[in-house]
């Protein structure tokens, strides 16, 4: 790419007639499908939803049947993924525990990481008291034994997958991610760029979505990501304690700690929802690497349109 | 006179993703003890990397070869460790920053002291006393006292003479000083470059000045070597070179600076492009794609660095194959190698400037800042004044300029204008219309759009997640202007400012930094404003880019009618692109009025100073001028009234 300069005044030759401009999303994109690993990940990821979706409908049992001639069977052509100690069958559990997985750990990463962008990002545009407050508040958030809080809660409300997930954004997930963001902020806030925008007379919302959260894009994707493995993780870790999604609603995580104790035994009943758990986490990390290229103007694909 | 640093061949390459780069392809000079050699070029011309070599602190992935012999012992191919035990006793450095080459946490003594015994055993109570003899002799009053100061205690003039008094500590056969006063104000560098001289003296030593200021060459260096991609491309005796001028790029370079000693008007000399990348070169001049008098030649094979006589009668090599048909005055054939770019004369500057409106006025502009003490509850214990109460007014096609070193209290001005902060006893109008009278939003983003600004750096001052177009369109959004009007003005405005429309939909990065500075230009007219404030926008770029952005500006003003309100430290561009001119110091204008009365007749003592401190590019005019020196620390020019 071989850019020369242009002397004093150039005289233009002919005005382009065509208006089209090469639009930001059409561009991401453009660059994003260039990434052959991200391209993996979306292909993964893909499967993996519409296995949660489409595995329910094409299997011949419901998740909740019990089928008490087929006891911790391995897999056959009856039941694809063997069946648990009560007769449930393995294969419509692993999709509905993965449908339920995928849908609180969507929620809840891009909860969190909405929350904490714009908290994060506000407060250091915007400065003076409301950020001193809404800093107060991350750093108490800090200190409460937040899973604890979380344990209680999602037992009360009787293992409601919807509790779980809007309990994990507010009380677990976006105070750390923000304080970060926050930091970050601070210095962008200085740059000549957003004194530019500020000049020309933007508003405080609009700068900060406009330029200040475009430039952290980075970060946000990799929270973004974190966000869903944490969150998997977190609701495993409930479920494997007995605090999360209660019968006879089922997730990856409960499926999981069942299928560990029976890991000699009947290693089917581990390794199907840890395998769909993996992949899971896997797509969302190649996904968020080829996100991460196509919107880092320094990265590889070097501005390149 | 004996030969204290010889070079010869000297090439140095890294590797890099993109290639092989080759930062240094060839230098070949001989030093002698006394003498002191510049090194000009632009950025990325190797000249830093040169002197690295010769130190021996290049990174172990770079290659080099050729032979350098210092001292009568060759450098190349040595291990660290001998090279320590070299350097140590025959050569010093002086690096740029004076801010990071000292190490916070160690006393001034501790450093000086650790400078003199680290390659030779030496009492500790002599150690002192020579320490406290270099701090005297590098001009630290109470140098006693000063050696057990911390850094932070020191002003960034003050550092960099410590950093001089380490140099000389071990009385080194050769200086290498890249780019010793490009970080310091123009008062401090004088001081600086007087003492270097001093410090020369003193040691005897051989000097190699690496910079980008042909002024600086021009009062320090007896040889100076251009460079240009990694080659020299122009070798001569300083008269020589100035008044001798052959390779194209040394005209170039000349041409393209403002000059604050010359009263008339005149566009300066842009050198078009940029310089090569430094990968897979090809077997041709590397100037050839910028040079306005290349000829098919020039691309066939690259040009050796070749003796040459002049009138001058000294020894004189250029590369540049029609180096003989340039004669002394840069002319060739009867016409100048460079030809004279034309800006347009302004119908504004007919009309008397009393008769002009006024578009920009400032009234008892003041701010002041709270000192705060206590670590709970702060209370304020006392104020800072960073602008006193200052008055002026621009109009319209004119340009004012304010002058002054760092913290005279001019970016705090520029602050204040473009926050439109109301003030307690005074006013700012843009246009007519007094800030204090702002009540909405819809009002403030109405008097926006008659002020815009254009900042220093021309990288940061560029969202790097947007592209051009986005970039110069927002402003026009922000006041509300329809799409297609924008894609419209977008062109218009890339055009204007001498870049191709097509390139809109790129980001900031893949253009050049005089490019980039072009696209904040385009982007401070969208709105089509009244007043331009220009926040030092040519500080950040290279000498040929500059000229062509400053040229830019000339033809902007002119045909757009702006007024401009520019702010800088460098006084030669203050002369050739301002009308009227502020001299700020210490919060408050020691002087103001027409840019030629100014500088041709200063009357207050700071002026005098500020002007006798910048240098010329011409070493007879350079030499021989009466040079004004302000104390070194505790001076109060304010305090001395204008006669």
């Amino acid at each position: 790419m071989s850019l020369e300069s242009i002397g004093v005044s150039p005289e233009i030759s002919e005005r382009p007639k065509s208006r089209k401009r090469t639009s930001m999303l059409t561009l991401y994109t453009r660059r994003f499908l260039r990434n052959r690993g991200a391209l993996l990940g979306i292909v993964i990821l893909v499967l993996l939803v519409l296995f949660a979706i489409i595995g329910p409908l094409i299997s011949p049992y419901s998740h909740t049947d019990l089928d008490f001639l087929a006891l911790r069977q391995a897999p056959s052509s009856e039941h694809w993924f063997g069946t648990n100690g009560s007769g449930n069958d393995n294969f419509a559990q692993v999709a509905v525990g993965l449908q339920r997985s995928i849908m609180i750990a969507v929620l809840v990463a891009v909860g969190t990481t909405i929350i904490s962008a714009i908290v994060g990002a506000t407060a250091a545009y915007f400065g003076g008291a409301y950020e001193r407050i809404m800093l107060v508040i991350i750093h108490f958030m800090m200190v409460v034994p937040n899973f604890l809080i979380l344990a209680m809660i999602s037992n009360d409300a009787g293992g409601n997958w919807l509790v779980i997930s809007l309990v994990m954004i507010f009380i677990v997930g976006w105070f750390f991610p923000a304080r970060i963001i926050w930091t970050l902020s601070l210095s962008l806030r200085e740059r000549e760029y957003i004194h530019a925008a500020r000049y020309a007379g933007l508003s405080g919302m609009r700068i900060v979505i406009r330029h200040m959260l475009p430039n952290i894009g980075s970060l946000l994707v990799i929270n973004f990501t974190l966000g869903v493995v944490t969150a998997v993780l977190t609701e495993t870790s409930l479920s494997f304690l007995g605090f999360g999604v209660k019968l006879p609603d089922v997730s990856l995580g409960a499926l999981i700690g069942y299928g560990s104790s029976t890991l000699v035994s009947a290693p089917w009943l581990f390794f199907f929802p840890a395998a769909a758990l993996t992949l899971l986490t896997v797509s969302m990390a190649l996904i968020a690497d080829g996100l991460r290229d196509a919107l880092d103007p320094t990265s590889a694909a070097g501005g390149r349109a | 006179m004996s030969t204290v640093l010889s070079v010869r061949d000297l090439k140095v390459s890294f590797p890099s993703e993109a290639g092989r780069v080759d930062a240094v392809r060839g230098v070949s000079f001989d030093l002698e003890a006394g003498k002191t050699l510049g090194i000009v070029g632009e950025s990325g011309s190797g000249k830093s990397v040169t002197s690295l070599a010769i130190m021996g602190l290049l990174d172990d992935n770079a290659k080099i070869s050729g032979s350098i012999m210092f001292d009568g012992k060759e450098l190349i191919g040595k291990s660290d460790k001998q090279l320590s035990v070299i350097r140590g006793n025959g050569m010093a450095m002086v690096f740029q920053d004076p801010l990071t080459s000292l190490t916070p946490v160690f006393t001034i003594g501790d450093q000086l002291i650790e400078a003199l015994t680290v390659h030779r055993s030496m009492p500790k109570k002599q150690a002192w006393a020579r320490a406290v003899e270099l701090l005297q002799l590098v001009g630290i009053p109470e140098a006693e006292r000063r050696m057990k100061a911390f850094p932070h205690e020191f002003s960034g003039g003050m550092r960099q003479r410590v950093v001089i008094a380490i140099a000389m500590a071990n009385d080194p056969k050769l200086i290498i000083a890249d780019e010793p006063t490009t970080a310091l104000d123009v008062t401090i560098q004088a001081q600086i470059l007087e003492l270097m001289d001093k410090a020369q003296e003193e040691t005897g030593a051989a000097m190699m000045i690496i910079t980008h200021d042909m002024g600086v060459v021009a009062k320090t260096a007896d040889d100076v070597l251009v460079m240009y991609a990694g080659k020299p491309v122009e070798q001569a005796p300083v008269r020589e070179l100035f008044y001798r001028t052959r390779m194209p790029y040394s005209i170039g370079l000349l041409g393209a600076i403002p000059r604050v000693d010359k009263t008339e008007k005149v566009p300066l000399i842009p050198i078009k492009g940029n310089p090569p990348l430094l990968i897979n070169l090809p077997d041709a001049c590397p100037f050839a794609a910028r040079c306005p008098i290349a000829i098919d030649a020039c691309l066939q094979r690259e040009p050796e660095l070749l003796p040459i006589t002049t009138e001058g009668h000294t020894n004189h090599s250029v590369a540049c194959i029609r180096a003989n048909d340039i004669d002394d005055d840069g002319m060739i054939g009867g016409l100048p190698v460079y030809p004279v770019p034309e800006i347009p004369e302004s119908p504004l500057t007919r009309t008397p400037r009393e008769e002009r409106p006024i578009t920009l006025e400032a009234v008892n502009l003041s701010k002041s800042f709270p000192l705060m003490k206590g670590a709970l509850f702060k209370r304020k214990v006392g104020e800072v004044h960073a602008v006193k109460g200052i008055s002026f007014d621009v109009r319209q096609g004119e340009t004012l300029a304010i002058v002054g070193e760092s913290g005279s209290g001019k970016t705090t001005t520029l602050l204040q204008i473009m926050d439109l902060v109301p003030q307690e006893n005074g006013d700012i109008r843009i246009g007519g219309k007094s800030v204090a009278d702002i009540k909405n939003r819809t009002e403030e983003r109405e008097l926006r759009r008659d002020l815009q600004i254009v900042f220093q750096d021309p990288m940061g001052a560029l969202d790097p997640r947007m592209t051009v177009w986005d970039i110069i369109a927002e402003p026009m959004f922000a006041i509300g202007m329809s799409k297609d009007d924008a894609f419209d003005r977008v062109e218009e405005l890339m055009g204007l400012v001498g870049l191709d429309p097509a390139h809109s939909d790129r980001f900031p990065q893949a253009f050049s930094g005089g490019q980039r500075q072009r696209i904040g230009i385009a982007r401070a007219l969208a709105t089509n404003p009244k007043v331009v404030v220009l926040d030092e926008p040519v500080s950040a770029l290279d000498v040929s880019i500059q000229a062509g952005v400053i040229n830019l500006l000339d033809e902007l003003k002119s045909k757009l009618g702006l007024s401009y309100l520019f702010v800088a430290h460098d006084l030669a561009v203050v002369r050739h692109i301002a009308d009227r001119v502020a001299v700020m110091y210490k919060g408050s204008f020691v002087e103001h009025g027409d840019v030629d009365q100014v500088f041709d007749d200063p009357q207050h003592p700071y002026t005098k100073a500020l002007l006798s401190a910048i240098p010329i590019p011409d070493p007879d005019i350079e030499r021989t001028r009466e040079r004004i020196i302000l104390p070194v620390e505790g001076f109060d020019a304010s305090a001395v009234a204008a006669n």
